[in-house]
């Protein structure tokens, strides 16, 4: 356990001071700020903008960071013979995996604390008290970007960077449209179609059931048994992720 | 030798990479014999390519071979257990961009197993040791390849283990740096310690090692004590003569192993089984002026290589017969 938490602090302290990813937080701070800015174009409809282009910025630059952090934890060791030293202690793989996997999920955790936090100021500035439903959809947004995190890890077990953020944004891009999906293969009349389109529903992540903006914007409430059933979605779906992660990477060579 | 007597035994490592998208089969190591002793400094010496560092990264378990095995202390590897007693060096390790020294040791001391009151008498210690400010609040991104080095090195020492397993240790070092690693190594070994490293730096190596073996293309080519290989090698004579004319004699350059300039002169290296009786007379009737005539101790890079230009030109030939472990 110990070695464990000691791969996850120090994957904390090393992405967390990393300069280019304190950039892109500030970069999504400026964005969630120019919400003021398309505020001002839609007169009447101020709130309803500042929330809907706000809780975007939030979610998408908390994907944007999780692929960027995820890809680069594990490889960025592996090219510079940084992982050679700390596999060769006495530890398992697989302990190095989670412990990686924590330490990502802590600097995701902050770093989506600072965007949420930019958020509510900006929106106490404006007047408008946070929400239950406001909290809740961040709430989820967190879980989605875990899942994504989780995700980028398994791929960059056993291939290149650039590889694994390219799947990972596939799969990121599929899994908020899976619904669309299904709706096609409800359509479909090709066999084959209909089973590749099978498999893609079963075995991808669905993610649209995080992004609840819409109902934010709406007033439409979000019931806390949903943001139970997501959080257990999202970490049952992590798990099985970051198992595979060790198993693939305690067989692999180191090279 | 006893089983228990060996820090290190490997028997028939082989290794294939496959490489490019045709996947090439490249064979980093064919059937490797490897035996150092407990308590001994053992040097892995070879030419770039020759397969040390594929090697050493399955003796700490990062690769695994395709056939043979290795034991370290009797154990089958890769026992989790087994690498408490093991220190590895990276050949020119980089770390973390953002972590200073001392956090850097803190980290690999916890996946030791250590506890936080050893680590904070540990960690100040071994940084002064390896040469680094302990206070250092700069991040590792911004040291120098030296740096880096001494640090790797540090971390490897953190639990005081019994095996140093270390890749080119002098490798991105300054003379002054050089100097102190062969030092550490002779206080590693007068602490009994076992030490098995590869390099490239074979007068640093003749001088700390008990024990050398070399590579060659994935194939040990000769193995043994660095007594024996400096003793089988008798050493060889050079005269040096006046001025640079004799560089450009044929007759002479026929006459001798090598030519090369000293300076504004000229040395003639002879060959290993010539005298200088055989060539002094030429010289002497030619009319050039002798300024010295010495014999050259056998030094570890003489045996390294004649050893492996031996061995390139065999299989060039393909006259190569069977090369086992040959002793000198
Ligand atoms: N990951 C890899 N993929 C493909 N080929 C590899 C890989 N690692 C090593 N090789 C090949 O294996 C052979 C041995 O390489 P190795 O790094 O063990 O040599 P070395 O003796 O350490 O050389 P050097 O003195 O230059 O460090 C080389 O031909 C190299 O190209
Ligand atoms: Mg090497």
């Amino acid at each position: 356990m110990r070695a464990i938490l000691s791969v996850a602090a120090t994957a904390f302290r090393e992405s967390i001071r990393n300069k280019t990813m304190l950039a892109i937080v500030l970069l999504a701070v400026g964005f969630i700020i120019s919400a003021l800015l398309l505020a001002e174009l839609a007169l009447d409809q101020r709130t309803r903008v500042i929330l809907d282009w706000g809780l975007f910025c939030v979610s998408a630059f908390g994907v944007l960071l999780s692929i960027l952090i995820g890809v680069s934890q594990v490889q960025k060791e592996l090219r510079r013979k940084n992982l050679y030293v700390i596999l060769t202690k006495p530890i398992y793989r697989w302990q190095y995996i989670f412990g990686k996997y924590l330490g990502l999920g802590a600097t995701l955790l902050v770093e989506l604390g600072v965007l949420s936090a930019a958020l509510i100021a900006l929106l106490a500035f404006e007047g408008i008290a946070p929400s239950q439903l406001l909290f809740q959809s961040l709430v989820l947004a967190l879980l989605e970007i875990l899942l994504v995190a989780a995700m980028a890890v398994f791929f960059s077990s056993f291939s290149s960077p650039y590889l694994s953020g390219v799947f990972t944004f596939s799969i990121f891009v599929v899994g908020r449209s899976l619904p669309v999906l299904e709706k096609l293969m409800d359509k479909t009349q090709n066999a084959a179609a209909y089973a590749l389109l099978k498999v893609l529903v079963w075995g991808l992540p669905d993610l649209s059931e995080f992004n609840k903006a819409t109902r934010v914007v709406h007033k439409l409430p979000i019931g806390w048994d949903h943001v139970g059933i997501s959080a257990a979605y999202a970490f049952g779906y992590s798990a099985v992720l970051l198992l595979l992660s060790a198993l693939i990477f305690s067989r692999r060579d180191i090279t | 030798m006893n089983q228990q007597d060996l820090a290190i035994q490997a028997r028939g490592l082989s290794k294939k990479f496959r490489v490019g998208v045709r996947l090439k089969v490249s064979e980093a190591l064919m059937g490797l014999d490897l035996d150092v002793p407990r308590g001994e400094v053992f040097g892995f010496l070879g030419p770039n390519g020759a397969g040390k560092t594929t090697t050493i990264k399955i003796l700490v378990g990062l690769l695994k071979p395709d056939s043979g095995h290795a034991k370290i202390f009797g154990q089958t590897l890769p026992h989790v257990h087994i690498r408490k007693k093991i220190a590895y060096l990276p050949e020119l390790p980089d770390f973390y961009d953002y972590l200073r020294p001392s956090e850097f040791l803190f980290h690999c001391g916890r996946l030791f197993g250590m506890d936080t009151p050893t680590l904070k008498r540990r960690v100040p210690e071994l940084l002064e040791r390896v040469g680094l400010d302990p206070s250092e609040k700069r991040p590792m991104r911004k040291f120098s390849k030296g740096m880096l080095q001494r640090c790797g090195i540090a971390q490897a020492m953190l639990p005081d283990p019994d095996l140093y397993i270390l890749d080119e240790p002098m490798g991105g070092l300054d003379p002054l740096g050089r100097r102190w690693v062969k030092d550490l190594i002779g206080e590693l070994s007068e602490a009994g310690k076992t030490v098995f490293f590869s390099s490239h730096v074979l007068a640093e190596a003749q001088a700390v090692c008990h024990r050398v073996a070399f590579l060659n293309k994935g194939k040990l080519i000769a193995q043994g004590t660095t007594r024996e290989f400096l003793a089988a090698d008798a050493g060889t004579w050079e005269i040096l003569v006046l001025g640079d004319e004799a560089l450009k004699d044929k007759e002479i350059k026929a006459a001798v192993s090598s030519t090369r300039p000293a300076g504004p002169d000229s040395l003639l290296a002879l060959a290993h089984d010539q005298a200088p009786e055989q060539v002094l007379p030429l010289l002497a009737q030619k009319g050039y002026k002798l300024m010295g005539v010495e014999r050259r101790h056998a030094s570890l890079e003489d045996v390294f290589i004649r050893l492996i230009k031996n061995d390139t030109a065999q299989n060039h030939t393909g006259q190569g017969e069977e090369k086992k472990s040959q002793e000198p």
